[in-house]
This record gives C-alpha cells, structure tokens and sequence, in this order.
C-alpha cells in the first residue's frame, strides 16, 4: 500500500500546480487584507449587534417609564420591572454567548476549535428552550400587567391598538426566534458529525 | 521588526498553492467555491496573525487554519450540495493520463468524509504525522490508526473506479 501511496503522492504534487494555475484569479494582499478587516467589522457588528439593540430598548423603556409612563401601581412596577429584568436578563445571556463564541478560535487545533464549537452551540441549546421561554413569557405577562393603568390614561381604542401590535410583534418575534433555533440546532448537529468523525 | 503586511504577503505567496489545492479537493473540484474557500482561508490567517506565536512552523499554523476553515464552510453553506463528481478537480493542463489520474484520485478523495478527506490531503502533501497530529489535535497513535483506515477506504475508491 506504501508505494501506492508514493505514486498518489505524486500525481498530488504534480496537480498541485496545476490547481494554482487553473484559478482564474488570484486575489492579491491587499484586496484580502481589505476584506479581512471587513469581515473582523461584520463579526463584532454580529456579536454585539444584539446586545446593542437590546440595551437600546431596555434604556428607551426605562426612560419611558420614568419620564412619559410614570407609573404609580404595584401592578404596573411590577410590570415594568418584568419587562426591563427579562431583557436584562436576556442581555446577560447575550454577553456569554459572546464569550462562548470568542473563545473558538480558527487557528486552534481541529478538535480544540471543535470542543470550544461545540460548547458553544449545546450554550445555546440550553439557553433557547425553557430559559428563552420564560423571559419571553415574563415580558408578556408585565405588558399586560400595564393594561390597567394605562386605561386610566389613554382611550380604550388605543389600548387595543397597542395591544395588538404587541401581539404582531410577538408573532413576528417568535417566528424569527424559531429560524434562528433551527439553524443553530443544524449547526450542533454538523458539529457533533465533525467531532465523531475526529474520534 | 517585520510589518505583518510582508508577512502575510511572504505567507499568501507560499501557501497559496497548498491551501487551493487543499480547498479544491475538500470542495470536490469546483474551483470557483476553491477559490473562495481559500480566500477565507487567508481572511482568517490575516486576522489571527496577531496570535501566532511560534509554537508551530507557519505552515502547520495555516494548515490549522485551512482545516478549520473548510470545516466551518459546511455549516456557513446553505448550499451543501456536491459538485457533480465526474467534474471533481478537472485540471486540463496535465498531459491525458496524468489528468486522468490526477481527477480519479480527487474523485475518490470527495467520497471521502470530511474531517478524512481533510486529513488525506495532508498526508498527500506529505506533512509529517507529527505535524497532522498537532493540526488535528488527536494523539499520534490515534492518527495513524485513522490513516490507515482512510488509505485503506481511498485504495477501495479508487480500484472501485478503475
């Protein structure tokens, strides 16, 4: 079988230049620098671009809650603070993933990058059933936990509207949530084939 | 001091055959995802040039991240569909039946799993088993053990092709 090798060692070698010259181009220094730095942008865009959307809404409810909707019932406290503690919370998950996530590293050996992969992706598995759930369910219950108040202030129609464009959203919300669970579910699955096949 | 651009540049220069050649047989030949896939590659050795610190020669390193790399293609592909085989690795260059061997054996590598196709190409391009050890991350025994089953998988492809 040695000597088969040889040969297939060979035509591999002698392919070799062959491959390089078939490419029609070749991508010069500077334009894959270029693109380097533009990928390492999109990536930290990708990886905090959730935390800064969250923390921004977390800030516009809180200020909302202090300066236009001040409100004086336990209920309604009650409700806000459902409300800002989930996407806190929600938050706090984020900033881990980020963690998880940095700590796979390309240039690390294939069953490193793989382990780390992998810790990442099963993260994320945990963190989307029940835990994703509750904080979606305990953001729900305090918006509606703000319905009573908010009737003393504003007309009836425009509690209904408001209440159904929260529904919209949470449709539209958990129907994103869902594709983005499937995907990362396929991703945990290719990982765990690419870690039986290195063992 | 050497400027990183220079060292990438002496980098990309060096081992920009290598990984296309690694990238066009994980892709089974179609050399226009090769040439994309190698360009990651680079991306992703420009970006973790910072972090190189000796403990490997370069080319181990960018091995390392070639793998790496086309693993990760799999799972950043939505569109995991194979190049049809029979145009696997077409290189028209090569005199008739150096071609013909040269696509026969590209051929039977693409039927090969991914992390055994990855690791043939190493042993093809005549890494040292030390050094796939060390790209792979499993112990050296265990690495001649997977060789062995991966020759003896790719000599059945290729007598089956004959």
């Amino acid at each position: 079988m040695e000597n088969e090798m040889d040969d297939l060692k060979e035509i591999w070698k002698s392919a070799k230049s062959n491959v390089t010259q078939a490419a029609q181009t070749t991508v010069s220094t500077e334009t894959l620098i270029r693109q380097a730095e533009s990928k390492k942008r999109q990536a930290l865009l990708a990886h905090y671009g959730t935390i800064g959307v969250l923390s921004a809404v977390a800030v516009m409810l809180v200020l909302c809650f202090i300066f236009f909707f001040p409100f004086r019932h336990l209920l309604s406290r009650t409700g806000v603070a459902l409300m800002i503690g989930g996407l806190i919370v929600r938050i706090g998950i984020e900033i881990f993933s980020v963690i998880k996530s940095n700590k796979v590293k390309v240039s690390d050996s294939t069953a490193q990058a793989t382990d780390d992969t992998l810790a990442f992706y099963q993260f994320r598995k945990k963190i989307h059933g029940p835990v994703t759930l509750t904080i979606v369910l305990l953001y729900i219950i305090g918006f509606y936990m703000l319905s009573p108040e908010f009737s003393l202030h504003i007309p009836l129609y425009l509690l209904v509207i408001f209440d159904g464009i929260f529904v919209v959203a949470g449709v539209i919300l958990t129907w994103v949530i869902r594709r983005s669970i499937k995907k990362e579910l396929e991703d945990l699955r290719e990982v765990v084939a690419i870690r039986k096949q290195l063992f | 001091m050497i400027q990183p651009r220079s060292i990438f540049e002496t980098l990309h220069n060096s081992y920009h055959a290598m990984v296309l050649q690694m990238c066009t047989g994980f892709v089974n030949g179609d050399k226009d995802v090769a040439a994309d896939l190698s360009q990651e590659v680079f991306i992703n050795v420009w970006n973790a040039l910072p972090t190189f610190r000796n403990e490997s020669s370069h080319k181990t390193w960018i091995y390392r991240i070639a793998v790496n790399t086309c693993l990760q293609y799999i799972r950043k592909s939505k569109n995991k569909s194979r190049v049809p085989i029979e145009h696997a690795g077409s290189v028209h260059d090569q005199t008739g039946h150096e071609e013909e061997r040269a696509n026969e054996l590209m051929k039977a590598i693409g039927q090969l799993e991914n992390v055994d196709r990855l690791v043939i190409m190493m042993v093809l391009d005549q890494l040292e088993y030390e050094e796939i050890a060390r790209v792979i991350g499993i112990s050296e025994n265990n690495l001649r053990v997977k060789i062995h089953r991966i020759k003896q998988k790719l000599k059945t492809l290729l007598n089956h092709g004959e």
